[in-house]
């Protein structure tokens, strides 16, 4: 078995499991290459239809190349599409870019996403990050309990030993569960590669620049590239230096930093 | 050689409380100490940018964390730093929490900073004075670089925060006996603050409000005093940019 089967046979094991301990359970489609690649491992894991809905949350703020890319693949993989605005938010005029990015992130995502679990009564969620996408993930465990609040309390969560996920959750908790944990960007575009998945245009090169990571539109910037087959990505890679998000400029994390100095009085 | 930041500590809280702070009283007893009296505006991410670029505020244009609304990151710090230069030349050099930015830097190391990189609650200052030494000391256990670098940053938060009451001595104490092995473990170290404090109605600058977004008073604020305690440094600071100088002839004289 060579290394993306074993890494696809571990992921599909992870869904099915997930499946198999909570029937009011989403999958989230962010449109990138991560999330439409465990699309597709969920279509492999139920042989072509995936029997549970997929979420978009749509801040409104995302390039038209994304929302052409998912309403084409939505229909053609026959999903049952759920797309998430919070549109209360937009009413009071909140919008991403022109709020500050904490705040934004806040209404336009999180806010948007809790209030699809609420009416659709969701107990999990199956999201696409990557441990080695982001010096905070490397704390996330496969199976991963959220509080009401949504919180996510790192220092306490259940230990995975061996491989044993613990899938049973608390009545309390929402739990996340995270099938491409252990995969890394390069895996996530071989086996793009491998299995032919279309991925969106935006990834590629045009005119020496592309985007490596696809965010809100006001807060992602394209990388400086010529890689415009994925042959030429993978090799980019390879050689780079620079953190997958370097282009997601105003992202959580910085929301985080900005929100905290914000509490001392920086700002 | 080992550079150790402190950031914010002054003499005015080490002096009065050395019984308290047996390890810096042995360096200040036996070694040189002086007070680094800053031309400069007393602010953190400035001084530390000074410090370790050896330019001036006017020179290197990076003057807060924050611009424009959006956080600072190495790239929108338009300088080469010690580190990168000696790095260049074959030196093995490391730098650790470096809080020229937010959340700090770090150079040729791995480390994730409590609370972001903005530590704010009791339980996250402490925690970074026991996550950067034992980074400190699992580096010096399997290696010795030429320079390594480490700042302790909440002292800087903690300063502001309590300021005038024990918790900040308690603080001091920690710290003191923290770098204990580590200012043992080497022939040379220097120990540096980018300003002091004071009072935060007697600080002759105030780089925060006094009350912040979340309702804290803030009790002390920066002092352009700053502190130096020299064990075996051949080269002294007056100002900032003093130390990049200091450092890059020191490792260029091939005295390693």
């Amino acid at each position: 078995m060579n290394h993306l089967d074993e890494l696809e046979n571990k992921s599909i094991y992870i869904i099915r499991e997930a499946y198999n301990q909570f029937k009011k359970i989403a999958v989230l489609w962010s449109i990138g290459k991560d999330s439409t690649t465990l699309i597709q491992l969920c279509r492999k894991a139920f042989m072509g239809k995936i029997p549970f809905p997929a979420i978009h949350i749509d801040t409104k703020a995302k390039f038209e190349e994304m929302y052409k890319f998912r309403d084409k693949w939505a229909k053609k993989w026959n999903l049952n599409l759920i797309i998430a605005v919070n549109e209360e938010a937009l009413a009071r005029g909140v919008r991403c870019g022109k709020s500050n990015s904490f705040d934004c992130c806040n209404e336009l995502k999180t806010n948007a996403l809790k209030q699809c679990m609420a009416k659709h009564h969701f107990k999990a969620l199956i999201l696409g990050i990557r441990r080695d996408e982001h010096g905070i993930r490397a704390k996330e465990r496969v199976f991963s309990p959220r509080d009401q609040k949504f919180t996510w309390d790192y220092k306490n969560q259940p230990p995975e030993l061996w491989n044993q996920y613990r899938s049973v959750s608390d009545d309390e908790t929402h739990v996340r569960i995270h099938p491409l944990l252990h995969w890394t960007e390069i895996d996530v575009w071989e086996y793009v590669k491998r299995e032919k998945l279309p991925v969106n245009e935006l990834y590629f090169a045009k005119n020496g620049y592309r985007y490596r990571s696809l965010g809100c539109k006001p807060n992602t910037k394209p990388i400086k590239s010529n890689a415009d087959t994925i042959d030429k990505i993978i090799e980019e890679i390879k050689n780079s230096k620079v953190s997958e998000r370097a282009g997601r400029s105003q992202d959580k994390e910085a929301a985080y930093v900005m929100q905290r100095l914000r509490k001392l009085g920086y700002m | 050689m080992l550079v150790i930041g402190l950031d914010g500590a002054t003499w005015d809280i080490i002096n009065p409380n050395i019984a308290r702070l047996p390890n810096l009283g042995k360096l200040i007893s036996q070694f040189d100490h002086y007070t680094i009296s800053l031309k400069q505006k007393p602010w953190s991410a400035s001084v530390w940018c000074s410090l370790f670029s050896g330019k001036t505020p006017e020179e290197h244009q990076h003057l807060d964390f924050v611009k424009d609304g959006k956080i600072q990151t190495r790239d929108d710090v338009k300088v080469e730093f010690i580190w990168d230069i000696l790095d260049k030349s074959g030196l093995n050099v490391k730098a650790l929490n470096i809080p020229f930015i937010v959340p700090p830097y770090n150079f040729n190391l791995e480390f994730d900073p409590p609370g972001h990189g903005v530590p704010i609650t009791q339980e996250e200052l402490n925690a970074e004075i026991d996550l950067v030494t034992k980074k400190v000391l699992n580096i010096l256990s399997q290696e010795k670089p030429d320079l390594l670098i480490a700042v302790y940053t909440a002292l800087d938060k903690m300063s502001h925060l309590h300021w005038g009451e024990p918790a900040l001595i308690d603080y001091y104490e920690k710290i003191d006996q923290a770098i204990g092995p580590i200012i043992d473990s080497d022939d040379q170290v220097l120990i540096l603050s980018d300003h002091g404090f004071t009072d935060y109605d007697s600080a002759p600058i105030q780089t925060l409000p006094k009350i912040t977004a979340t309702g804290n008073e803030l009790k002390g604020d920066h002092h352009p005093d700053a502190i130096a305690i020299a064990k075996n440094i051949p080269f002294k600071i007056t100002q900032p940019i003093d130390l990049f100088n200091g450092l890059y002839n020191y490792f260029n004289q091939g005295k390693k």
